[in-house]
């Protein structure tokens, strides 16, 4: 459990803090108007759902890990 | 001790924020049905001039702030087109004010979806601002003296039924 | 200020009243319509020095999906999906001693041939910021059935620039492995797996959004695979693994907009632990350039690296004390780098999305662990070819 140990041990606190701190100076308040470019399908968090769910699929049949954002679909025997 | 104050006050900012984020909270709003809207001076996106609110005094109009890149306005823009081309611009104007960044993008954008109203361009969003855009789109009803009627935030296809209903209104008084 | 008139006055009225138009409708319904998915998957064979016996062609695999999504009113939405797989090939069976060149791979002598069937209906409601799915799905192969359900949830904050959501999952598991009095299989088993997540995206910046989420996942029943084998002292004896998993998945996904070139880099990672001992780390990078008026152009880079399981070893010279033995690839120390170049071409009606992909493991590629030799690490292409039609 090495990376939920370290989000606790004392010499990663200041990582945490500062991480946070970055992500906060990097918040700044965005207008309606002003989302044109957060709105581009380049900038979209999945732009192809259905091609996500086959990499997913593939990916997860030949390594040991399986999941990501969301919950999961259905098994499959997977030789 | 500086530490743990700065993660106490860290924290509590944390907190505010995401507590701002999720509470739903009152609009104070300035461009609020009853007052006459706020004037704007914008180019039109022919290039052949300039248009104010003042300009449309004694028509009933339709003000539609829209972007490119907003997914309802795709359905919008054609429903104004044949609103307008029904209604007719002897006492009704729709204006329409472009909030893309670049000229282009709406020009590309109404290559698709041609309209015969008027388009206003203001790519830093200035008149948005004014007008405290809460949503892509938003539209207002303005009556024959400029002032605000009614606020539409957002669109969905079916809410054109209603806008007709309230250009209607107006225009018969 | 001019007096308004009492028709005006009741329009205002009523406009307070009228539900949907008041508030905040940011939340767009999905885009209706059909989308077609052909994925041809093709693992390169064994090479022939790492290769014991039994045949060195390994999977094929060609798929199809096809995915229907229609709004049934202003706030529900419908979305069916059917897939179907034809698997072919040999799968490796297990891993055995050769003095000179060390492990070799012994493969399945006989090619499989394999078919999977999906379906998957989700119905999803929006509302007052909220999205609500529920979905309930079924797989069927010859050896193996699943029936699972899930639900997911989002909330949108007033301002539309964060989401929360969370999601719950289950699936039931049954395996009927094929030959099992042949080969002394399992004859039936089963499993299930309930997962619960949950996610945070924040608009950062104008050109910038984070997402960040967890998942715990818990599989307990049945967890070896009835068709491998592990060769243990001076015998072959069947895949062994503990009957439950938990697994904690730490999934964080950065979108950044560049202004020049008006592209966007992603950055997604994804670090994995469990009580197998397994700890990975995916990291995915994708630029995707706008090309031309409807062209977008996507080269993309991934790399994986994983930690074995306590339980692996290619080989066990002795009988491990707790029973647990597995020589399945996919459980060892090893990283994996995979090129891939999308293509998408959007149109008013229609989009066009083509993929290819190479995908090479290696023990080398691994970050951290100590790799043991895995013959049958895999190297695979991958070719996708989706279509969408708006309706």
């Amino acid at each position: 459990m090495t990376s939920i140990h370290c989000s606790i041990s004392k010499p990663c606190r200041p990582l945490v803090v500062l991480l946070l701190a970055a992500l906060l100076a990097a918040c700044a308040p965005v207008q309606p108007w002003e989302r044109g470019r957060l709105a581009q399908p380049v900038m979209a968090l999945d732009g192809n759902p259905m091609l996500s769910a086959m990499d997913e699929h593939v990916y997860s049949s030949k390594e040991a890990s399986s999941g990501g954002v969301g919950p999961a679909g259905g098994g499959c025997g997977c030789n | 001790m500086f530490k743990q104050h700065l993660r106490r006050k860290l924290k509590r900012s944390v907190c505010a924020i995401l507590l701002a984020a999720f509470l739903p909270h009152a609009h104070v709003h300035a461009a609020e049905s009853g007052s006459a809207g706020s004037d704007f001076r914008l180019p039109t996106l022919g290039g052949d001039g300039e248009l104010t609110l003042q300009d449309l005094r004694g028509k009933v109009v339709y003000l539609d702030f829209w972007a490119s890149w907003c997914g309802p306005c795709r359905k919008s823009l054609p429903l104004y087109e044949s609103l307008y081309q029904e209604i007719g611009s002897q006492q009704f104007a729709i204006v329409a004010i472009n909030l893309d960044e670049t000229r282009e993008d709406a020009v590309r954008f109404l290559k698709q979806h041609p309209v015969s109203y008027t388009i206003l361009l203001d790519p830093v969003g200035s008149t948005a601002a004014d007008w405290q855009i809460r949503v892509m789109p938003t539209s207002f009803l303005l009556d024959r003296s400029g002032m605000i009627v009614r606020e539409y935030a957002g669109f969905e296809p079916a809410h054109i039924e209603d806008i007709r209903h309230d250009i209607d209104t107006l225009l018969d008084q | 200020m001019k007096k308004l008139s009492s028709t005006v006055r009741s329009l205002i009225a009523s406009s307070l009243g009228l539900p949907g138009m008041q508030e905040l409708l940011a939340q767009e319904p999905p885009d209706e319509g059909i989308s077609y998915l052909f994925n041809y998957y093709d693992e390169e064979p064994l090479p022939a020095d790492k290769l014991a016996f039994g045949s060195p062609e390994r999977y094929t695999i060609y798929s199809q999906q096809l995915r229907w999504v229609k709004n049934l009113d202003e706030s529900y939405s419908l979305t069916v999906e059917l897939l179907h797989e034809g698997m072919s090939g040999s799968s490796p069976w297990y891993v055995m001693p050769d003095p000179v060149a060390g492990p070799l791979q012994v493969m399945s002598g006989a090619t499989i041939r394999e078919n999977r069937n999906q379906a998957d209906v989700a119905l999803s409601r929006r509302g007052n910021g909220f999205t609500h799915t529920a979905a309930l799905g079924y797989s069927t192969e010859d050896d193996y059935r699943a029936v699972y359900g899930r639900y997911s949830g989002e909330k949108e904050s007033a301002d539309g620039l964060s989401t929360i959501a969370w999601g719950l999952s289950y699936s039931d598991d049954d395996l009927e492995p094929t030959d099992a009095a042949l080969f002394g299989r399992v004859e039936s088993a089963t499993r299930d797996s309930f997962s619960v997540s949950t996610s945070f995206t924040q608009v950062l910046n104008r050109n910038a959004l984070l997402q960040t989420g967890v998942t715990l996942t818990s599989q307990s029943g049945y967890l070896s695979d009835p068709y491998k084998l592990v060769w243990v002292g001076e015998t072959v004896l069947s895949d062994s693994r503990p009957d439950r998993r938990v697994m904690w998945t730490w999934t964080t996904r950065f979108r950044q907009y560049m202004e020049r070139s008006k592209a966007a880099l992603h950055i997604d990672y994804r670090y994995l632990t469990d009580d197998w001992s397994v700890r990975t780390s995916t990291l995915d990078l994708a630029w995707h350039q706008p090309a031309g008026e409807n062209w977008e152009i996507t080269p993309a880079l991934r790399y994986y690296t994983q930690t074995a399981a306590d339980f692996y070893g290619p080989i066990f010279s002795t009988t491990p004390g707790d029973g647990y033995w597995s020589s399945d690839f996919r459980l060892a120390t090893y990283g994996a780098l995979s090129y891939r170049l999308d293509g998408v071409m959007r149109k008013e009606k229609w989009s066009l999305s083509l993929a290819a992909e190479y995908y090479n493991s290696a023990r080398h590629l691994a970050l951290s662990g100590t790799p043991q030799d895995t013959p049958a690490l895999v190297d695979f292409w991958r070719f996708t070819a989706s279509c969408t039609v708006n309706l």
